[in-house]
Order: C-alpha cells, then structure tokens, then sequence
C-alpha cells in the first residue's frame, strides 16, 4: 500500500475530528462470472469544507464508493461515520447527504421551482422561507427567472445548474457529484468547473466529486483521492498527485510519465540513491522503496534536449545520449521522441517561446544525436504496481 | 461510432424486459418493500395458476398411460405425418415470404425516395389490427371459386382453400411485425458503417451484401422465427381457409370442438407447444445477445438514398402488388359489411349491423366488453407490479419472475385454451380452486394471462426510460420510498399504466383461440360470434362484426399511442 497522506485515522473523537469518515469499508460483487471485488478496505477521510475528487478510470470502484456514501449501497464490510456517529445502515433519505446525479436526474413533470423546493418540501420547510431558499439558490446558480420552466425546456448546462441547485438548497452537510460534468461539452464543462467551484467556495460545502477526468480533478480538488481496481493508490493535493505520483498508476493516469527501471544502492535521510543509466543518482524520496530493483518515472517538461556539443554537466543531473525519433509540435509546446543508446524512449516535452519551434525542429531533426539530461530532483521511485 | 452490442437492442421486441435494458444499470434492493413483494408473489401467483399449472396439466396428460392409444393412433396414421408437414410448409412459407415483403416495405421506407412512402407505411401496418376470420373470409370472395377477381375478372373458378389461401392470410396478416422490426433496425443503423464501405469502393449492392445484411442478419433471422410461430399458432385463418390441407392448430380444434376427445387435444397441444417453446428459448437466451445493430439513441446521419432504378424498381415490383393487396383485401371487408350479400348483392346496406347492434350480436358484443373490462385492471396491475419488481429492483429469483411474464407470448392460444379446460374442469389444486370451465372467470383469467405479456412489455418500456435515478435523487432529498414512487415515479409513469390497461382491453377484445374452448352459450364473445357467422355462411355478419372490432382496435391503439408513444409492434397483437 503507497502512503495515503492525512489518511491515518484520529484515534481520539476530539473535535477536530474528520466531518465524514469512511473505514475499511468493503463491497464484492457477485455475478454469474464469480466475484468482482469492487471496493477492497478503503479508509478515507473527509474534512469540513474540502472539495474532494475520487479520481480513477471507469470500473474502479469511485461510483460504487459514491453511492455507499449516499447509501444506494451496503457495504459488505465496514462503516462509514458522519461527524463520528456510524451512517452506514441509513437508508438514503436519512441521512444529510445530497447527489448530483451524472444524468443530472430532474423530475420531468416539476418546473424549475418545484424540482428546486422538492427536498425543501419533504423537510417541511414553512411556505415564506421555502419560497426565499429557493429563489436565493437559483440566483446562486444564476437561473433566477426560470422557475416556471420545465427541465425539458433548458439546456444542457441550465438542467446541471437546476440539478446543482436542488441539491445545495437542502444544505446537505456533504454533496456527492457524480460526473455531473460528463454530459456537457468542453467550453460548457470548463465553465461549470469554475463556476462549480465558486460556488463550494462561497457555501463552504463538503463535496466530494467523483470523475474519471483528470482535468477536473486538478482544477478544482483540495484534495484528490486516486483510486485503482477497488484500492486507493494515493491521496494527496493536485501538486503532490502530480508531482510526487507514489505509484506508477497515479503516474501514468495522471499526465504523462517515462518509466525507468533502476537498482536501489543506497537509502539515505529523505533521499535515496539508485544506479540508471549506468550511472548513479541521488534523489529525494520522502518514503523510502524497499531495495532492490525500483522504478522511476520522470515528467516528459522535465526532460531536457541539448546537442552533442553541450557538456553533460552543464545541462542536468542524468545524461544520456540518444536520437531524435519524431517529434510533434503542439503549438503551446513541442513533443520529441528520443530513442537512448539501450533503447529505453523518453518523450521530452519543450515549452514553445517566442521562436523557439522552428530553431528546434529544425536543429533537432529526425535521427539527429542529442544528449538528454534531467535534474535529479525530477526523478521520482515510485510503487510499481 | 464503433461496431459494437447494441445496449438498448433496438425496437425489435425485447423478450426480456429486464436484461435486455441498460447494460450498468444500478438498481435498488427489493428490501424492505412489504406490499411490493407481496405484490408481485399475486401476481406471479396468477401466472402460476393459470399459465404454468395449465401446461404442465397438460403435459402431464399427454404423457400419461391413457394417452398412449392416442400417441399409438397418431403414429400409425399417415395423417399425422400428413399434418405435421403442412404445419411445417405453412411456417416455413409465412416465415421466409412474410420476412422477405417486410424487408422489401422496410427499404423503400427507409432507403429510397419513393414518393409514397408515407401511403406505403400505413397500407403495411393495416393488418396489426385484423380480426380474425376477416383476411380469410376476404380472401375466399375475392379469389374464390365465385370470387369477385377470379371469376367476375378472370372468369376463373378458382379453389382458393388449402395451401396456397392459407399461406397468403398468414402472410398478410403477420407481415407487419416484420416490416415493423426491420423498419427499426434500418432507422437505427449506424450509417458511417456504410460509408465505410462505400468509401471502400463498395457498390450499393456490394455495400448491402457485405455489410447490411450480415448485420441485419440476427434480425432478420428472429423475424423469421416470430413468423413462423405465429404461422403454425393461428387458428381463425385455417379454420376457415384450410380445406382439407388440416395443420396442427385446425386439427387440435377438430379434436376438441368435433370429437371432444381431450387426450389427443393434450398430445396436439404438446406438439404445438414444443416448437413455440423452442423459439422462446433460442430468442430469449441467444438471439437477444446477437444483435449487432448500433443503436446510439441519436438521430443517425442519412445516406443518399439509393436512386440506381436496377434496385429501386425491382422493390417497387415487389412492394406495390403487396400494398394492393393488402387494400383490396380488408377494403373488402368493409364492401362486404355494408352492402345486402357479400360479393353477390351489392346493393348498400346496414342490416348486418343491425343485426350486430340490435339482434343477436348485441349480446356478444356487451359480453365482450364485459369479460375484457373484467381482465382489465387484473392484467393492469399484475403487469405493472411485475414490470416495476423486475426493471427497479433487485432480488433473488429475478430472472424467473422476468421469464415467467412474458412466456405467456410463446404459448399458443390454442394450448392455453386446452391446458385451462384439463386444468380446471374439476375442483383443483386439492379443491383450494372450484371448477371453473363453462364460468366467466375461467374466460377472464384466461384474457388476463394472454394479454399480460403485453401490458409488462408497454409498462416497462415506459420504466426503463425513466431509470432509476429520478427515484434516487428523490431518496437523497429525504423522501420516503413510498413519497418517492408516490411524488416522482407513478406521476410519470401514469401513462403507460394506462397504456397498460388500453392494451389488454384491446387484446382481450379480439382474443380467439384461447377463449374458444372455453366460451359458453351464457358468455360469449365477439371473435366466436364471427367464426359462427362465417361457418354459417353469414360472412354480411362477420364482416360487420370484424369492422366494428377493428374500430375497437384503431381507438384503442391511437389511445395507446397518445398515452405512450408506444407503436405495437404485431408480437403480441391479434391473432
């Protein structure tokens, strides 16, 4: 198991306590093939007013988490624990929880206000505060004037921002997103991410969003939650998950990454030191891999491409020879093939400047011999899995 | 847009309400639903009773030790052999022509500009709603040794009974369900496939060879299937139009009706039963796994329709003479319904449906209405408890309940008939059942479980496009389960709960052979009344009877459609 930051339990129930507190909560799927563990001991906690993501690719277990949450399921094992007081045989309409739905799941025969003031009216909210809460979330979500509108009468984005709205009205003390963004277009879905993001930032409201893309989850995540066939691989911020992937998955899921094998020769404080490339290297690792073979992924902008001339001291920390294979130009940067002496591939990636592109494909053509260079602390050991 | 399973699979009707739906759909745990399971244990009940117990009753007396002289006698005789090939020569032929004209109709409607299309689709659909007895007695005044195109045009005395009229009403009437399935596949399409192989420098005729028509294949194959079951499971048509070429059905009927000898009715009624089964199966279990038509839930991109004449002309050739037919023949119907004789005095007249609406008819007409009305909310509700149990909710035993609401379709009308009688002829079930035969209940159970099918089908239809995510979101925001179904799920799935009800009182209305062992001269109902009509040579009767259930049939249905959006699709339709 990687490290899972701040994914320790508290063992006392003092106030600073997680809002929501999921322990090794387990689920099995059975079927006519055999068994498909879905969730396998997840341990998560959530703290008051953080946006969360569950990142991972579909089949994971992120919607099956999500709707344990909401408790459309049963755990097999485990408990989940909201402000310390266990929620897990709540059934949905129980619990202080609300879901937006991925397909958003308006009730087609209410207008805009009544699919608002739905769960406000089960609550038995008096008619003057109702009416108020309402209106002020849908101008919240800039919808105001609308009321009157059935859902079939809106678009894409105004159905989302309706599906948003009635689920923040009840003021939940946690909101579950399902992918509420998959159904909308690029430019749509760019806008809704910040707008959504606002709008937890101005409610304070705990949300946990669950998506397979991870350009919302940079976007708009305290923290991101990665998880991978039914096993979280890390918990971290949107920096760390990048920067410091703890496991090849989170790596190669989030970004892009080249993939070296290298021998661990030396554990050192907070670094280590292993042999790639024939040569040696010290690098920071804040956990140390257990010794032997590890390896090492390394970002594609933190590879360096210089020419033969340069000396391999001056442009970075590991060096190696190779040739240029392809390169692609992206407009906001150029991608570049490079094929080492021993056959490993790098894919370096150069921010474009003003000028840049055409000196560089033009100085870096096909089978040209370059020399590579990357700066230690780029080199990241992760889990190998 | 990639090959791949269909996930919805396409308007072809769906044997399995429940599996053949959305592939990752999350449902909820029966738990904790006392009256829904309650609910639906009645209603599974009521299948079991007078679905399953009939069947196996019958089984079990066809194989019983007194029926060996009956399987001995049918062994010897070489008019078992005789009927048993008929039976197959006439499902075979209704299977691959009814297909064959569907495919054609299916293409000139989605794939040519042919300028009346429109004319073409409805002409194809009139046969959904023909009650029995009417395509064959039309067929006998117009083809017949006096019919009015064969001897007043040809001056021909023409034989129409036997093989040939009988294959042709089968074919017209069970046409539509072809033309209406493959209409859908064609729409659904995915055209990028043919452009594909188009820009592969395949030809229009290349493009269909090698890629249309495998694909449509398991469609077209099912169709075939359908045809040939409904073909071999009619009654009404070779009743009336056989002549000596005898089939399975009309022998079963001679056996109880003429000689009232019930054990070779139960051996019939297993020979009948075995086929009908056979394709239920290999439908419900394999055929449904293998439609590979891309059903994407978006309008699909059109093709140029195809123009070359080599191709269109040839489908016009074939689809015209069809469509004229299909006029002439229930147009005749009308002729014969309002003029003196049928075919002999043309002179108009509204005597027939005097006699309908004022003499004798009159009291088969308000039976009819009366039974059907009785199966009505029975049916409702049985369909939608058991639509709503197997499309929302999880539960051991799942699959049987899905199988057994719609196994009803594969069974014969004429071995549900029988499997009633043997069932119930006595107090049964260790005297908990009274005897029911020559009651009116035993008629309406009997339209109760023949038109269950249909009502699960058209309820669940409107249910599994709701999905089970209105019903969640409903749960999230503190509704009760039962504020739930009552504030979201029953306020949006009225309709087809209505739909439902629409549906069996319209199948129930024109239902023949399963009630026709089992009306009695206290209750009958309008499909006999016909037959009697057109036995006694009364055809002025029967038509004006038929048109008057086709009125029925077209209200109900234009109901069902304003209520639904649900087309029938002739599967479950008339007999």
């Amino acid at each position: 198991m990687p490290k899972a930051e701040g994914g320790e339990l508290n063992g006392t129930s003092e106030p600073d306590r997680p809002l929501l507190e999921v322990a090794s909560v387990e689920k099995v799927f059975r079927s006519r093939g055999g068994r498909t563990i879905a969730l396998d001991k997840i341990d998560l906690d959530v703290e008051e007013g953080e946006f969360l993501t569950i990142l991972g690719p579909s089949g994971c277990g992120k919607t099956t988490l999500l709707r344990i949450l909401a408790g459309f399921e049963r755990p097999d094992a485990g408990e989940v624990l909201l402000e310390g007081r266990a929620i897990t045989a709540l059934p949905p309409n129980k619990r202080p929880l609300a879901m937006v739905f991925q397909s958003f799941a308006l009730f087609p025969h209410l207008t805009v206000f009544d699919n608002v003031a739905y769960g406000l009216r089960i609550a038995k909210v008096p008619k003057a505060e109702l009416r108020e809460r309402v209106e002020v979330a849908l101008m919240i979500i800039n919808l105001a004037g609308l009321e009157d509108r059935l859902p079939s009468q809106l678009s894409g984005g105004q159905q989302q921002r309706v599906a948003l709205a009635r689920s923040i009205v009840v003021r939940p003390r946690v909101l579950l997103l399902d992918e509420p963004l998959s159904n909308l277009d690029a430019r749509l879905r760019e806008q809704m991410r910040a707008e959504l993001r606002r709008i937890q930032r101005q409610l304070g409201i705990t949300s946990i969003y669950v998506t397979h893309d991870q350009a919302d989850a940079m976007a708009m995540s305290d923290r991101i939650v990665v998880m991978n066939e039914g096993r979280i691989e890390q918990i971290g911020t949107p920096t760390e998950v990048y920067e410091r992937p703890a496991s090849l998955f989170v790596a190669d899921f989030i970004g892009q990454a080249n993939v070296l094998e290298a021998e661990l020769t030396h554990v050192g404080d907070g670094t280590v030191t292993v042999v790639v490339l024939g040569q040696q290297l010290t690098i920071p690792a804040a956990v140390a891999p257990p010794p032997g073979r590890v390896t090492l992924v390394i970002r594609p902008e933190d590879v360096k491409i210089a020419p033969l001339s340069l000396d391999p001291a001056e442009v970075g920390d590991l060096c190696a020879t190779g040739r240029v294979r392809s390169h692609e130009y992206l407009g906001s940067l150029i991608q570049c093939v490079v094929q080492l002496r021993d056959g490993t591939v790098l894919i370096a990636r150069i921010p474009k400047r003003i000028g840049n592109a055409d000196a560089f494909i033009g100085g870096f053509s096909p089978d040209t011999e370059v020399r590579v260079a990357i700066p230690s602390a780029a080199v990241r050991p992760v889990h190998p899995r | 847009m990639m090959l791949k399973r269909a996930e919805t699979p396409g308007p072809w009707p769906r044997w399995s309400v429940a599996f053949g739906g959305r592939g990752a759909r999350v449902m909820t745990s029966i738990r904790g639903h006392g009256v829904l399971g309650v609910g639906v244990g009645l209603a599974m009940l009521l299948v079991a009773t007078f679905v399953l117990y009939p069947i196996v009753q019958t089984m079990t007396y066809a194989l019983d030790g007194q029926a060996r002289t009956v399987w001995e006698g049918l062994l010897r005789s070489a008019e078992t052999a005789r009927v048993i090939r008929n039976t197959l020569v006439i499902g075979v032929a209704t299977g691959t022509l009814g297909t064959l004209l569907g495919l054609v109709m299916a293409l000139i409607q989605t794939r040519t500009e042919f300028r009346f299309k429109r004319a073409l689709h409805l002409i194809a659909l009139i046969p959904i709603v023909s009650p029995p007895f009417a395509v064959a007695m039309s067929i006998i005044t117009l083809f017949g040794r006096s019919g009015l195109i064969s001897r007043r045009l040809f001056g021909v005395r023409y034989d129409i009974f036997g093989a040939d009229g009988l294959i042709l009403a089968l074919v017209i009437t069970f046409m539509p369900a072809a033309y209406l399935s493959l209409v859908g596949m064609l729409q659904s399409f995915d055209s990028s496939l043919e452009e594909a192989a188009a820009d592969l420098g395949a030809s229009t005729w290349t493009r269909f060879r090698t890629v249309v028509f495998p694909l449509l294949g398991p469609g077209i194959a099912n169709s075939f299937l359908l045809l040939f079951v409904s073909a071999i499971a009619d009654l009404g048509n070779p009743i009336i139009l056989d002549g000596g070429y005898t089939v399975l059905s009309s022998r079963l009927w001679l056996a109880i009706i003429g000689e009232s000898d019930l054990a070779e009715g139960a051996v019939l009624s297993l020979l009948l039963l075995v086929p009908s089964l056979i394709v239920f199966v290999l439908q419900y279990a394999w055929l449904r796994r293998r439609s590979f038509v891309t059903v994407t839930g978006r309008p699909v991109s059109r093709l140029h329709p195809i123009t070359q004449r080599n191709i269109t002309w040839p489908l016009y050739g074939v689809a015209l003479p069809t469509a004229l037919m299909i006029v002439l023949i229930y147009g005749y119907i009308v002729v014969g319904a309002f003029t003196k004789v049928w075919n002999i005095n043309f002179t108009p007249s509204l005597e027939h449906f005097a006699y309908v609406f004022r003499g004798p008819g009159r009291e088969a007409i308000g039976d009819s209405f009366v039974l059907a009305l009785a199966a009505m909310p029975l049916a409702g509700l049985a369909g939608l408890l058991l639509a709503f149990a197997v499309t929302m909710r999880k539960f051991p035993g799942r699959r049987v309940v899905d199988f057994a609401s719609v196994v009803g379709v594969a069974i014969p009308g004429t071995v549900v008939g029988i499997g009633l009688i043997l069932a119930f002829n006595q107090p049964s079930l260790g005297g908990l059942v009274p005897r029911l035969t020559r009651t009116a209940a035993i008629i309406v159970f009997a339209l109760t479980v023949r038109s269950l099918p249909g009502v699960v089908r058209v309820t669940a239809g409107a249910l599994n496009q709701l999905g089970s995510n209105l019903e969640e979101a409903s749960l999230t925001l503190g509704a009760t389960r039962g504020r739930a179904l009552r504030t979201v799920v029953l306020p949006l799935i009225r309709p087809a709960v209505f739909g439902g009800l629409v549906w069996s009182f319209a199948r129930s209305m024109t239902s023949l052979s399963a009630i026709i062992f089992l009306v009695t001269p206290q209750w009958r109902m309008i499909t006999n009344e016909i037959l009697n009509e057109a036995q006694a040579g009364r055809y002025g009767n029967a038509a004006a009877f038929s048109v008057v259930l086709v009125v029925v049939m077209v209200a109900a249905m234009k109901l069902l459609a304003m209520l639904t959006g649900f087309r029938p699709t002739n599967q479950l339709g008339t007999e």
